[in-house]
């Protein structure tokens, strides 16, 4: 694909008058992201999954009249790095800045590029205070908010008939809490106050969690779902630990449990819940999405590492409608543009952005199993009311 | 030329010196692209750190591992008094009411910063200075864990693990590049008076020191306290530029970095201060920029990802081996000064 778009670079690179060469110079979107240190590992396929969106719009044409091009910079996993990260794709002439997905390590390369002016899009930071609260006016998360991961998680529970839920969060990143936070608002608001029969908390340093254990098995009646928000590594730790201790309910967890990478360390994982922005395992409901994972899987050898993924491709899709509604690349006119967004069907769902909200919240989620091992799609759920909104 | 200059104008003139390479630096980065810029702006911050730090540990031969928790100060400090108060209710609403009131400029927020790093390196020098060698480097460690520990945990005050975030942009090249040659004139003035001349000495040999009545605590102390202000002043300077305070940023890789800068260029000068910084920000420069690959005209290099970890880590350890007492020797720029 890549060599097709070369070649047909060079061809109107040959053709074009020296007046027109002006308009066909690329787009550049400037990807200030981790190529190397432990976030590399949750940028990587997004950042795939944007170089598909590219080259498929370069074949169609471009956005403008214009071929996208990416290019990258290194924040190396550290904070300071991404303001450096940021100011190198700039100076290489980037229109609009893709930066990591977390508040903490894209936030300094999102400041940046607000500093100077430009849009910044951090395809999956699911707190919403990525934007204009904790960036600035030119910061977007294509990515859907933590509360929405929390209230859909409820809604899916109280949907299943299960009346109490005892919710364990792991307090290491914001995103669990806030989950966590929704979920137990939600839940409550359902199913009465009582229906919350106990919340408890670890860390990342609770190697063991055989007191949390004790306390959930000394509740009686047990409750009939558990609310795991954690995330990898200790996630998959403590949700071994419960299954071996005997506790069998139902366990929830959000999206940083996606993923089948840690699976071979609960052996026969069974009645496990959670909420994903899609499949990755080639049975999403959506045609579109699953269309998608096939191509992923097809050209890079294996499935998205998470559905993370989907935003990346979505982020250029994004930039695609909204250039071309505006019939420009500024900044301030892709910004009108993006916060007229409105149900924008993208790859990921459904996408608004209004003048305050520069994060999803109203975006179904594809609810996950996994039974005996196996990961399957339940269904597509949209959140009813999502707590203090 | 220097044996002929008093102690105080030999040092003077070397800090002129030093200075004046810092402007033409500023100088010729302030034409680079902003991503140059931005690198440069760094390093300043950097060679204030390393200088402040130089200041107790080349004069004392005490080497500090916990100079970056004076750093995390500052950068707390600015935090305090120069977020928006809307913004630090909701971020720090532990902060007595009156400080989430308060929001001064950057530069007050700055000095701030400085004051309070001095206050606390006042409270811990006094029992840290009463050890000696070895064991008051580890105390030195001590201090940036417990720092650590309570900027990560103290969660209604500093945000605990999240990012702090809100701080005007304030720092640019040439503040940066002004409060460094303020801190290199503040060392070289230091060592020329009559205390940094009785710190070193206790350096050279302690026991004869304490035989001509110099009181060891008291001048370990009083540098301690002197570096602490300026490597205060650079944290505040760093949360001014990164726009974001983070606990993780105030610890061992920071640490790391800036003591290799001083080892590597030699802890005993002044020069080697900022010969150290200079070498190693222009060396991390290279490889970073050799990590992206580049092409010779004749032969295209790949770029080798994590190159610039394993190539700095080498050169440490290189420049350990060939040139333990650093690139400088502990000698000052055309012997002017006094490390001796």
């Amino acid at each position: 694909m890549k060599m097709r778009y070369l070649a047909s670079s060079i061809l109107m690179a040959g053709f074009v008058s020296a007046a027109q060469a002006q308009e066909t110079k690329p787009i550049i979107i400037g990807a200030a992201i981790a190529q190397t240190g432990f976030i590399a590992a949750y940028d990587a396929d997004p950042a795939k999954a944007a170089e598909m969106a590219v080259n498929e719009i370069n074949e169609g044409g471009g956005v403008l009249g214009r071929p996208l091009k990416l290019i990258y910079a290194d924040t190396k996993s550290e904070i300071p790095q991404g303001a450096v990260a940021a100011m190198e794709v700039l100076d290489q002439g980037a229109d609009i800045v893709i930066v990591t997905g977390d508040f903490d390590f894209g936030g300094t390369a999102a400041r940046t590029a607000n500093s100077q002016g430009k849009v910044a899009i951090a395809p999956f930071a699911a707190d919403p205070k990525f934007g204009v609260e904790g960036i600035g006016p030119y910061a977007f998360s294509f990515s859907t908010a933590s509360d929405t991961v929390g209230t859909v998680l409820a809604e899916f529970a109280t949907a299943k008939g299960w009346k109490t839920a005892y919710a364990l969060t792991q307090t290491t990143i914001q995103y669990d809490l806030s989950v966590s936070a929704a979920f137990q608002a939600r839940f409550k608001e359902q199913n009465g106050d009582a229906a919350l029969v106990g919340v408890d908390t670890f860390t990342m340093d609770d190697a063991s969690i055989a007191t949390h254990i004790t306390r959930i098995k000394a509740l009686d009646p047990q409750p009939d779902v558990l609310l795991l928000s954690t995330l990898t590594p200790a996630g998959p730790g403590a949700l071994r630990q419960l299954r071996t201790a005997g506790l069998t309910m139902p366990i929830l967890s959000g999206e940083d449990m996606d993923g089948d990478y840690w699976l071979e360390s609960v052996p026969d994982l069974s009645n496990f819940y959670f909420a994903a922005m899609g499949s990755i395992f080639g049975d999403d409901p959506r045609p579109d999405v699953k269309k998608f994972i096939d191509d992923f899987t097809a050209l890079h050898g294996n499935h998205p590492s998470t559905a993370h993924t989907l935003t990346g491709y979505s982020v250029i899709q994004g930039i695609k409608v909204a250039a071309e509604r505006a019939g420009s690349i500024e900044s301030d006119a892709i910004k009108a543009e993006f916060e007229k967004f409105k149900d924008e069907p993208l790859l990921v769902g459904p996408t608004s952005f209004d003048e305050n909200t520069h994060i999803n919240f109203e975006r179904p989620m594809v609810i996950m199993q996994v039974q005996d091992g196996k990961h399957s799609a339940v269904e597509l759920r949209a959140p009813e009311k999502i707590p203090g909104r | 030329m220097a044996r002929y200059l008093s102690p105080k104008a030999a040092s003077l003139v070397l800090a002129v010196l030093l200075i004046v390479a810092v402007a033409v630096v500023t100088l010729v980065c302030s034409q680079l692209s902003g991503g140059s810029q931005r690198v440069a702006t760094d390093a300043m911050i950097k060679l204030t750190i390393v200088v402040g730090m130089y200041m107790f540990a080349g004069n004392s031969g005490v080497l500090s591992f916990g100079h970056i928790s004076f750093l995390g100060l500052g950068a707390y400090s600015a935090a305090w008094l120069t977020i928006s108060p809307s913004i630090k209710a909701s971020l720090m609403p532990g902060l007595p009411a009156w400080l989430i009131a308060l929001e001064l400029h950057p530069a007050a927020g700055t000095v701030a910063g400085g004051l309070l790093a001095s206050a606390v390196a006042l409270l811990f020098g006094l029992p840290l200075t009463r050890l000696a060698g070895i064991a008051a480097s580890i105390g030195t460690f001590a201090l940036l864990v417990i720092f650590y520990a309570t900027f990560s945990n103290w969660t209604p005050v500093t945000g605990g693990q999240g990012s702090l975030y809100g701080l005007p942009t304030f720092t640019n090249l040439p503040i940066a590049a002004g409060v460094a040659s303020l801190t290199i004139l503040a060392a070289a003035l230091y060592q020329a008076s009559a205390a940094g001349f009785r710190l070193r000495g206790s350096r050279e040999d302690p026991i004869a020191a304490r035989a001509v009545g110099i009181d060891i605590r008291r001048e370990r102390l009083i540098a301690f306290v002197i570096s602490a202000f300026f490597v205060g002043m650079a944290g505040a300077l760093y949360a001014h530029f990164l726009t974001v305070v983070v606990a993780g940023e105030f610890y061992l890789k920071l640490t790391f970095i800036t003591v290799a800068m001083l080892v590597i260029g030699g802890m005993r000068s002044l020069t080697g201060a900022v010969v150290g910084t200079a070498f190693v920000t222009l060396f991390s420069e290279l490889l970073r920029q050799t990590e992206r690959g580049f092409d010779l005209g004749f032969v295209v290099v790949g770029g080798r990802l994590g190159l610039q970890e394993v190539g700095l880590s080498a050169a440490m350890l290189l420049a350990l081996i060939f040139r333990p007492r650093g690139i400088t020797g502990g000698r000052e720029l055309g012997g002017l000064g006094t490390s001796r």
